[in-house]
């Protein structure tokens, strides 16, 4: 509780206390109104106040005004038919208050416990300096500079290990609870907890462009990306408001008007303006302009907890309609560790094909050329290539040693014009060809391995009811279909060139109509597509910052399994959000016909306004909890 | 340009008439108000002042809720 918060609830409980004492003294006529209107003014004066600021300011129809009319009328009542009921204005506003309170309280909980979920926020940095260790600000130290952490700090920037071994605690980030082991020379991102041994940590960032730094950017930012049930609620409190004030002033007008002048009847004005006021209090909207941003902010912030960023509510709600689900194959599906698993050698020895494909490709990132560099032992001198080109979807030409080497699949041959043999028979794999000055010299067969949880994935988003599963690779057709069989994925799209990719989810769209169209990839080399995609996800996103910038889904992890999740997560909020919307408005609109008509009193419509509210916030707070 | 400020403001509504307060403010491109986090999105207009500016949203603000505030 805030400092505001609890002065709200020592003024409810004083006024509940002074409420109950006055039922016990018998004082009658001008006195009795005094202490009555004591207590209204105790518990009601902010909201007089910021009602007459509100007229003052030509924006007479805010809730508070609703308020003020509606006790205030109340309290006038009372005074007409000389009853001396005042209770019932100063009930009204007293549990506006703390309906108020309790709405102001759970939000205050709920944006507590998901900023802790998201706290990951280093708050120093330990620079060893003559022997002693001196606590810095994160921000300010430089790139390469060495870092001590001990166990139990967070890791305040990216880097790699120097010395040390440890355990480090990753769940923050990856939601994966599992400690992952640190040894030197191994990458450690920021935003980790250093669990058992001290590391010292070379860092090749700064603080700005660390993991953690990043994700608290996204984070913060996703509250800007509003969704159109925001939107929505937004358009609706805007008409609303005043439509309910034109129709409650039309009540306590037109029927004793009515009445007077058709039914030659007593006009009953008491009668109708009570039911106008009624009316008025039933009507505050707050219960639902509330539980959709919080519902919505909580499903964020429930998926953050499970290593699944979600940049802002649109793609939650976007998640929620996907109907087409594609997945690029390599490091998405598959685990984009390639293996050398043969080679077939025309020209010159095995072990020499494979130096020259591994010189050639020394400078390439790309999951094909890292294997192959592996493959070689690591033993690679740079020295030895000059001239390297990248042709993306095809490969490599470089000059080793002299020699002018393509390395790359059958198209970048054909380019080349290279001839292929024949009879090379097919490959469990991708097939890599390599030429040297011009001519065939052999091939390497790589192959990658499925990971584990991908069938599963699949099942998974079968079963959450997405229609389509699409899998999209620059890999050839043999091996795209072998891996589509062993996941159960029936469309496969093979032999695509980054364009083409671009181009499949395109026509994807246009085909899935109103579903949305979600790709997931590794972020690589996929940027333009992730951007394409209604929803991009990029996968194992930790240190990729294109693939962070450009998705609008970044998965901690590697694992499949989460987009699955992802979608259940926002269809699991998206029904809280219709849960919250046709209740709230359900109610609300019961309520004021039956003000209306004069079958609820004050006390239902503070319900309809208090109780609604309250309702709703506890609902909005379950999108919050894990999803099974 | 775009800029983040804090704000501290009690009503989901109150929010979102922030919100559409501080757009009409000149200067401002475009102007999100975000009730759980507590925070305003301000994009800034093609050379403008933004500590002018957001005096301006600031008084546009306390127009439609008295009880706001924003960290400047």
């Amino acid at each position: 509780m805030n400092r505001k918060q609890k002065k709200m609830l020592i003024r409810i409980i004083i006024a509940s206390a002074a409420l109950i004492a006055l039922r016990f003294v018998p004082v009658v006529g001008a006195v009795r109104l005094c202490l009555y209107l004591a207590v209204y003014i105790f518990i009601g004066y902010d909201i007089l106040y910021k009602a007459a600021r509100g007229i003052l300011n030509g924006r007479p129809l805010d809730e508070n005004f609703l308020m003020a009319v509606a006790t205030v009328g109340a309290f006038a009542l009372a005074l007409l038919e000389k009853s001396g009921e005042y209770v019932e204005g100063i009930a009204v506003m007293l549990l506006y208050q703390v309906g108020e309170w309790f709405q102001s309280w759970a939000v205050g909980r709920s944006r507590k416990s998901i900023g802790a979920l998201m706290d990951i926020r280093p708050d120093h940095a330990c620079i060893e300096r003559d022997g002693r260790l001196e606590r810095v600000d994160p921000s300010e130290v430089a790139a390469g500079t060495v870092i001590t952490v001990q166990p139990g700090e967070r890791i305040p920037i990216d880097g790699a290990v120097v010395s040390g071994e440890s355990a480090v605690d990753t769940s923050a980030l990856t939601g994966e609870s599992v400690p992952r082991t640190a040894r030197p020379g191994d990458r450690v991102i920021s935003g980790c907890i250093n669990l058992t041994g001290v590391l010292r940590i070379r860092t090749d960032k700064e603080y700005g462009e660390s993991t953690v730094a990043r994700i608290l950017e996204l984070v913060e930012n996703s509250a800007a990306n509003k969704s159109r049930s925001e939107g929505f609620i937004s358009r609706f409190a805007r008409i609303y408001t005043p439509a309910v004030c034109g129709s409650a002033a039309a009540l306590a007008v037109l029927p004793p008007l009515f009445r007077l002048v058709f039914m030659h009847a007593d006009a009953q004005w008491t009668v109708w303006i009570y039911r106008a006021l009624t009316f008025l209090v039933i009507s505050c909207p707050c219960a639902l302009v509330i539980s959709i941003p919080l519902t919505f902010f909580a499903g964020i912030g429930g998926a953050g907890r499970e290593g699944i960023l979600i940049k802002g509510s649109n793609y939650l709600e976007a998640l929620a309609s996907a109907g087409t689900v594609v997945f690029d194959k390599t490091g998405t599906l598959t685990k984009g560790v390639f293996e050398v698993t043969r080679i077939d050698a025309a020209a010159l020895p095995g072990g020499e094909l494979l130096e020259l494909a591994a010189h050639a490709e020394c400078a390439s990132s790309h999951p094909i050329s890292q294997s192959l560099i592996r493959a070689c032992g690591g033993n690679i001198d740079r020295t030895r290539t000059d001239r390297i080109e990248e042709i993306g979807g095809r490969g490599v030409t470089a000059l080793v040693d002299k020699k002018s080497v393509a390395v790359g699949n059958a198209k970048l041959m054909a380019d080349r014009g290279i001839e292929l043999p024949e009879g090379l028979g097919d490959a469990a794999g991708t097939v890599i060809y390599v030429a040297v000055d011009g001519a065939f010299a052999g091939r390497i067969v790589i192959s990658d391995a499925v990971k584990p949880g991908s069938a599963e994935a699949v099942r998974e988003l079968g079963r959450a009811g997405v229609g389509r599963i699409v899998m999209l690779t620059g890999d050839n057709r043999a091996v795209a279909e072998r891996v589509g069989r062993e996941l159960g994925i029936g469309e496969v799209r093979a032999e695509l060139l980054p364009a083409g990719k671009v181009e499949a989810v395109e026509r994807l769209i246009t085909e899935a109509g109103k579903g949305k169209v979600v790709f997931a990839g590794d972020g690589i080399n996929d940027a333009p597509v992730l951007a394409r995609a209604d929803i991009g996800v990029a996968m194992g996103a930790l240190g990729s910052d294109a693939a962070i910038e450009a998705a609008d889904v970044v998965l901690m992890d590697d694992d499949p399994r989460k987009i699955a999740a992802a979608v259940r997560l926002s269809r699991r909020c998206l029904r809280i959000v219709y849960e919250n919307t046709v209740f709230t408005i359900a109610v609300k609109f019961a309520c004021l016909v039956l003000g209306a008509l004069g079958l609820a009193g004050m006390w239902a419509a503070v319900f309809a306004d208090v109780g609604v509210m309250v309702i709703a916030v506890l609902n909005a707070v379950r999108a919050l909890s894990r999803s099974r | 340009m775009k800029k983040t400020y804090d704000i501290e403001v009690d009503c989901a509504n109150c929010a979102n008439l922030m919100e559409a307060a501080a757009a009409k403010v000149p200067g401002v491109a475009s102007a999100t108000v975000s009730f759980m986090t507590q925070k305003m999105a301000v994009e800034f207009a093609e050379g403008s002042d933004p500590a002018r500016v957001m005096k301006a949203v600031l008084k546009a603000c306390r127009k439609v809720e008295p009880d706001c505030s924003i960290e400047l």
